[in-house]
């Protein structure tokens, strides 16, 4: 054979192969048996037997949410006892207070700062100290915290551990 | 709970298409692909069986043979993981002697059907995959590619792979007029 020129020979052989493959390899029709059997499997995929239709279970939903609804309503109106006043230790309201601080000074950023004084507010509510607001929390939510100035007097009252985080000023 | 519901008319008439056209290159081949590692038609079965599953996702496939093929591929791996086909090693087969077909034997045709058919289940899985794939399932080899997740010209470079595998195995002659 000369280098470069097809083998003739060797084509001819390879698709006789090829053919020879793709006859034996020619799918063959599906036994009839083998069709029921696949189709019984696809049915009882589709539809299984004992099990809940989609309708049946939306109607079971909507059923458990009225009867929900409705155990609601009927409930009694609870009276709701307030709180008892919760009594803070003074390490507890340092420690608070010392958080705050850090947050205040060093955390917040313009975006934040009516978030921290939002939840300065609920944290004043929560303890229903209402009575000692201006010494539990030196200043509040009304101060301007864009220009963090102490409030002096509430803390050298009592928060002597927030002096710690208050920004040292030349 | 998995909520399924009844197929439809022209679902279930879409699965009858399917079973027709595509069923017999389905269980061809698994059962020349993957020989007697699987059980063919249980697998034809289940492959089945999950197309009502999702037959959204059937009915939005473009290429719904493809899609089963997929489906029965990974079944089939699936139980090829735990149980391994008997194939004969690379090594065996260097050293098992060749059969040399006489233009007689040629002429036989059954016993040349089987002799082929026993030289493509020695072949190595991944070409032997590739030739059903053409041969059986009548795939391009654009689609076998795209199917096996090898570029194109791996699966041409394994078609032919196998194509010499064959030539050697077999001794084949072609006897021409």
């Amino acid at each position: 054979m000369c280098p470069g020129k097809p083998d003739r020979h060797f084509d001819d052989a390879n698709d006789a192969l090829l053919a020879s493959l793709r006859e034996v390899l020619r799918p063959e029709p599906l036994s009839p048996a083998l069709g029921d059997r696949i189709r019984a499997g696809w049915e009882s995929r589709a539809a299984p037997a004992g099990r809940l239709r989609l309708p049946t279970v939306r109607l079971l939903g909507l059923a458990a949410a009225a009867c929900l609804m409705v155990a609601l309503l009927l409930q009694p109106a609870r009276t709701r006892q307030p709180a008892a006043p919760v009594a803070l230790s003074p390490d507890e309201a340092a420690a608070i207070v010392a958080a705050w601080g850090v947050l205040a000074w060093e955390g917040p950023v313009d975006g934040s700062l009516g978030v921290i004084s939002a939840s300065l507010d609920e944290i004043e509510s929560a303890l229903g100290r209402e009575s000692e607001r201006r010494t539990l929390f030196p200043w509040s939510s009304d101060d301007n915290w864009d220009v963090p100035v102490p409030n002096d007097e509430g803390a050298s009252q009592s928060w002597t551990p927030l002096r710690s985080f208050l920004p040292r000023r030349a | 709970m998995k909520v399924r519901q009844a197929l439809s008319a022209d679902q279930r008439a879409l699965l009858e298409s399917l079973l027709e056209e595509v069923g017999p290159r389905l269980l061809g081949y698994v059962r020349k692909a993957f020989g007697s590692g699987v059980d063919a038609e249980e697998i034809v079965a289940e492959t089945f069986a999950r197309a009502a599953d999702n037959i959204a996702a059937v009915v939005r496939s473009e290429r719904k043979d493809l899609y089963l093929l997929t489906v029965a591929r990974n079944l089939c791996r699936d139980a090829f993981r735990r149980r391994r086909p008997d194939r004969l090693s690379d090594e065996q087969l260097r050293d098992r002697p060749a059969a040399v077909l006489t233009p007689d034997e040629q002429s036989s045709t059954a016993e040349q059907r089987q002799r082929l058919l026993d030289a493509v289940a020695r072949l190595p899985q991944a070409q032997r995959e590739v030739v059903v794939l053409r041969m059986t399932a009548d795939l391009k080899f654009e689609e076998i590619a795209e199917l096996l997740g090898i570029p194109l010209g791996t699966a041409l470079s394994r078609m032919n792979a196998a194509v010499r595998h064959l030539r050697k195995d077999l001794d084949y002659v072609h006897v021409s007029g």
